[in-house]
């Protein structure tokens, strides 16, 4: 897991610092509601130069799938 | 041979104002002040019960005529966008010719078009006039989107307004010059289940007698098959695949860079949108315009509105090039270059 990966999407979802990490899921974090989701695609594309298709992302239980989505597109 | 340029704009908003404040006393856990930093809308207007999308298409007209700014004899046709007509048929736009007292001799058509819909409007104006088919074009943008929204469904709640929006299309004697075009158009119907009303059209008639279950999503919005339904992530994404390389080919188009346009003005989808498509395209902030915190997302009437509210403050001058960048709902897109022009009459 990337650290910077970690800390964009605590930013994004608005958590403290390095209070998150790849095992957290996602249904249980307070921040991870619609906005974020389209926060997410953002961050992806502009940090890691990918678009996220959204069925995949609706698929990931855990902060760790969300990155393996990152590494894979 | 005539060159069509815009000659007028006037607008209509419904006197029902809908503050962030009172929806938030319908959501209880809503943060209200995220919502507002997101979506940069702190209010909209809604229209009222029995107040249609051509009401407010008809009085924004009316402001025009009642200007000075046209004479009705002059108009020869008339377009009308809207996604809530007021019957399946006869077309809006006859009945508002009647309505609006205009000659019997205007040709009259719906189209029906949501956030692309002014653009491909001033395309269908352009090429009724330079084709010598017309000489003065009123094109009416309206929409009611308050209308298929359920009351707890907050996704949609938050964005949409309503509007009217009356645009005047004239045609001038200018050899050579373009005052409006050229265009760019796109379309890819795979996203149109993504911003829907789904049940009401002939393909999923409502059936006799029966109210459709209304059912809550995973983040807590209420809607039945009668109501409008958006996708937000997956209409954000297309806008962000799709968008940067529209204005890229225009300006291909063109043969200009960015640095040539003096002003852009998008769809005013939500400011979370529009600010992640002007860093995306690299266009500076003083080039880019936003005038939806009041209104909200009027779908066809939200570029005809912003350009208006430039005109008003004095920051479109003669000669200057807008771009103009519509998309959305279908999905549809299209995006033209508008040279402002002047003519000398009393206009805008």
């Amino acid at each position: 897991m990337n650290n910077s990966f970690l800390r964009n999407f605590e930013e994004l979802i608005e958590a403290k610092p390095n209070t998150i990490n790849g095992k957290d899921v996602l249904s249980s974090l307070e921040g991870w509601n619609s906005l974020a989701v389209v926060g997410f695609i953002a961050m992806c594309d502009e940090y890691y130069n990918v678009i996220i298709p959204v069925e995949n992302l609706q698929s990931c239980n855990t902060v760790d799938d969300l990155w393996k989505l990152v590494n894979i597109g | 041979m005539l060159a069509s340029y815009i000659s007028a704009i006037e607008y209509y908003l419904p006197e029902n104002v809908v503050t962030n404040e009172q929806l938030a006393c319908d959501f209880s856990d809503w943060n209200i002040e995220q919502i507002e930093s997101k979506t940069g809308i702190k209010s909209r207007h809604i229209a009222a019960d029995g107040e249609c999308a051509s009401d407010l298409g008809v009085k924004a007209a009316q402001k025009l005529f009642a200007k000075g700014l046209v004479n009705k004899a002059e108009i020869d046709f008339m377009l009308f966008c809207t996604q809530s007509p007021d019957y399946f048929l006869p077309s809006s736009s006859c009945i508002m010719q009647d309505r609006l007292g205009l000659s019997k001799n205007v040709g009259c058509l719906d189209f029906n078009l949501g956030h692309s819909g002014f653009i491909y409007g001033l395309s269908l104006a352009k090429g009724l006039i330079e084709s010598g088919q017309a000489k003065c074009v009123l094109l009416i943008t309206a929409e009611t989107y308050s209308k298929f929204i359920h009351p707890q469904d907050r996704s949609v709640r938050v964005i949409f307004g309503d509007a009217g929006a009356a645009t005047l299309i004239r045609g001038h004697e200018s050899p050579g010059q373009t005052f409006i075009g050229p265009f760019v158009f796109g379309t890819d119907g795979s996203g149109f289940q993504n911003l829907i009303v789904p049940v009401g059209g002939r393909r999923y008639p409502k059936p006799a007698g029966m109210d459709l279950p209304v059912t809550t999503d995973s983040y807590g919005n209420r809607r039945s098959p009668e109501n409008l339904y958006m996708n937000g992530a997956e209409i954000f994404t297309f806008t962000i695949k799709v968008i940067p390389g529209v204005v890229a080919e225009l300006l291909e188009k063109v043969k200009m860079e960015i640095s040539d346009i003096d002003k852009f003005i998008f769809h005013q989808a939500n400011k979370y949108v529009l600010e992640y498509l002007r860093k995306k395209i690299k266009i500076p902030p003083d080039k880019f315009v936003y005038a939806l915190e009041n209104i909200g997302n009027t779908v066809s009437c939200s570029i005809p509105l912003a350009l208006k509210s430039e005109i008003e403050q004095g920051k479109i001058l003669p000669g200057q090039k807008l771009m103009l960048v519509g998309y959305g709902v279908g999905y549809s897109w299209g995006a033209n270059l508008l040279q402002w022009f002047d003519s000398g009459q009393a206009n805008v």
